[in-house]
């Protein structure tokens, strides 16, 4: 139970060792990234954040962002090559793993293969505990809370993934540790499994009650676990924040596009100012600019010209009316009660969601791929972003 | 399909008379030697491979009592056994520090290590006893057994299968609160025990057959001699009798086997199963 304070933080692998790390990872195109530089390859830069006691933060990104390397930095399994990292207050730059009281999950397991589960557990706790009861006791109950109690005398080796994850989460929890660390814990499981193990993490996570660090690259696992989402790219920190908040405020495209499935869809448009009033213009389809959002914008000194106008999926509808914008209907991809209907407008693809489930439980579906039809959506459900820099224009 | 069978069938017999062809091959010196020494003496002349009777032990008891055999075993026990644990060790510990350490002119050191592979034990013969004899070191156990202490290869050896496991295993282990020592004893050891249970047991059996630098370092001492130069002893030109050389081979074979048959259950492959994921 602890606040993981980071300051500044940032990891450079200077060039000889960048170059070892890409001989071993050749998977990764990362060679023209922006982070490669003389002074070597900057996997984090700039990262700030107060991670405030018992708070569980997810951070999400695509590979290659630093979300697992800010983590590794907080578990002190990689250098801080400059800034501050306090656990509790306490400056940990330059202290071992073992003395910063941090457990981490990894997402490969890592179990002892030649321990039993049993012992797996209790690993951790021999360096700690003398007492053997109390060692046992504490065992018995992360492998209680787990629900792995019948396979404590088992070798890894004859349980299958699931399990495998539990007793790496027991091996975490079972030290009570001040800060749980988590990198892409479920990556390994199949989708049902998934959400499963999902769900009892919540669970977990209000019977555990400590703070909770959790890397992963699925938004639906950010957005379902996290007290707050920090989403990064490139090293950066693009945004931080509730997932109420990135979902309905999203900083700039990258997050916009990141959160939510299906992602969110980005057409070319323009925006006229009228002194107060502010209107989105694309193609035949225009819409005055929400009230609040205006003022927003007034506020933020917009004058107007070429942005990039977003929509979530969810947002579009068909309409019969001549404001509107037209589009081809492409492939339909059917969800269950809902429809995916991939759209072309203007050369640029969009998607959009649609229920199509009746009252009578049957689907409703009039939808011909290859047709043109005509789509429009509440300026309500508009995001204004500039053209060039990508940033939401109201926030 | 039936021709499919028959082919797949000649081809299993053709590779089974080519196995056993060979298997013969390597095993006959050592059926010749146990046969011969349960040989008499006029026995041994004729061209017989099987002797008459292989209640005929007194080639062995004559071995065990002309030439000392049993100090000359609990010798090569002391050599072997001592000399194998601290080659371990040192194998161990350096495998380690180039598997996981990062240090200046790392690259180098271990091309330099690999590079004496290179070089013949024989050719070493000459300095290496210069250099013990001027250390007053001759006729010692330490002198037979100091020039085997390090293996470039079963340093290699171990150091790739150390590669071999996961950077996460390390990892999960600091956290857990080990340092590296207690790291390499309580997992990485346990873990790669078939290797170095292997590598043990091929380690000893050289060292328990090595003949010619314990016969130069101990040829003023005859009780400090190991078996297999006390073996040689056993003939001499004034007295030819091989079948007590044969029976003395065959005492010598013992502790090997013994050590072989104790450790073959722990030289199974795997060890890392359940580990990781899939």
């Amino acid at each position: 139970m602890a606040s993981v304070v980071l300051k500044n933080v940032s990891k450079i692998y200077p060039p000889a060792e960048w170059a070892k790390i890409r001989k071993k990872d050749q998977a990764s195109d990362l060679n023209a990234s922006p982070q490669l530089s003389e002074k070597g390859f900057a996997a984090v830069t700039d990262f700030s954040l107060e991670i405030r006691d018992k708070e569980f933060i997810v951070l999400v990104g695509p590979s290659g962002c630093g979300k697992s390397t800010t983590l590794r930095m907080i578990a002190g399994l990689e250098e801080i090559s400059g800034g501050e990292l306090y656990i509790d207050d306490r400056l940990v730059n330059e202290i071992e793993p073992k003395d910063r009281d941090v457990a981490m999950v990894f997402q490969n397991y890592a179990l002892y293969p030649h321990m039993t589960v049993y012992n797996n557990i209790a690993f951790a706790l021999k360096k700690r505990i003398r007492s053997k009861a109390e060692i046992d006791r504490k065992v018995r109950e992360a492998a209680e809370i787990l629900g792995i109690t019948e396979y404590l005398d088992r070798k890894p080796k004859s349980l299958s993934g699931g399990q495998r994850q539990r007793v790496a989460i027991g091996r975490a929890i079972v030290r009570n540790p001040k800060v749980m660390l988590m990198d892409e814990p479920l990556s390994n499981l199949d989708a049902k499994l998934r959400n499963q193990m999902r769900e009892e993490l919540l669970t977990l996570r209000n019977r555990i009650d400590t703070t909770f660090v959790y890397v992963t690259h699925d938004q639906t696992e950010a957005m379902t676990l996290g007290d707050r989402i920090v989403i990064m790219k490139d090293g950066f920190i693009q945004q931080v924040g509730t997932p109420q908040e990135v979902f309905e405020n999203p900083a700039n495209t990258f997050v916009a596009g990141f959160i939510g499935t299906p992602q969110m869809n980005f057409f070319d448009a323009s925006l006229e100012r009228d002194g107060q009033r502010y209107t989105v213009r694309m193609g035949n389809f225009h819409a005055d600019v929400g009230e609040e959002a205006a003022r927003k914008l007034a506020f933020n000194n917009v004058t107007g010209g070429d942005i990039i106008l977003g929509v979530r999926p969810e947002s579009i509808t068909e309409t019969e009316d001549e404001v509107s914008f037209s589009a081809r209907v492409g492939v339909l991809e059917l969800m269950g009660s809902s429809v995916h209907i991939h759209l072309e407008h203007n050369g640029k693809k969009a998607i959009m969601v649609t229920q199509v489930l009746g009252e009578n439980g049957k689907l409703k579906m009039d939808y011909k791929p290859g047709s043109i039809m005509r789509f429009r959506f509440a300026r309500e459900a508009m995001y204004l972003f500039d053209r060039q820099t990508g940033k939401n224009l109201e926030v | 399909m039936m021709r499919l069978k028959t082919k797949n069938a000649i081809k299993d017999t053709v590779v089974s008379i080519i196995a056993i062809a060979i298997g013969l091959i390597i095993i006959f010196p050592i059926i010749y030697c146990v046969c011969g020494a349960f040989k008499t003496e006029s026995e041994f002349l004729t061209p017989n491979l099987l002797p008459g009777s292989f209640s005929y032990t007194k080639n062995f008891s004559d071995a065990l009592r002309k030439g000392d055999l049993l100090r000359y075993i609990g010798n090569s026990f002391i050599v072997a056994f001592f000399g194998t644990l601290i080659r371990m060790v040192l194998s161990i510990l350096a495998a380690y520090a180039f598997a996981y350490f990062d240090f200046r002119f790392k690259n180098v050191l271990f091309f330099l290590i690999l590079g004496t592979m290179m070089i013949p034990g024989d050719v070493l013969l000459a300095t290496n006893y210069l250099t013990i004899s001027k250390l007053h070191m001759l006729n010692t156990y330490f002198a037979c057994m100091v020039v085997s202490f390090v293996s470039a290869s079963q340093m290699f050896m171990l150091r790739q299968r150390f590669m071999s496991v996961p950077r996460d295993m390390r990892e999960a282990a600091q956290i857990d609160g080990y340092g590296d020592l207690s790291y390499l004893i309580t997992i990485l050891i346990p873990i790669c025990r078939p290797v170095i249970t292997t590598l043990f047991v091929h380690s000893f059996i050289n060292l328990w057959n090595a003949y010619l630098w314990p016969l130069i370092v101990t040829a003023s001492k005859p009780a400090m001699r190991t078996i297999m130069v006390g073996i040689t002893k056993l003939n001499s030109w004034e007295d030819e009798n091989y079948q007590l050389v044969l029976a003395g081979v065959c005492i010598s074979l013992i502790p090997s086997m013994i050590l072989f048959i104790i450790m073959r259950r722990n030289m199974r492959k795997g060890g890392m199963e359940g580990s990781l994921v899939g």
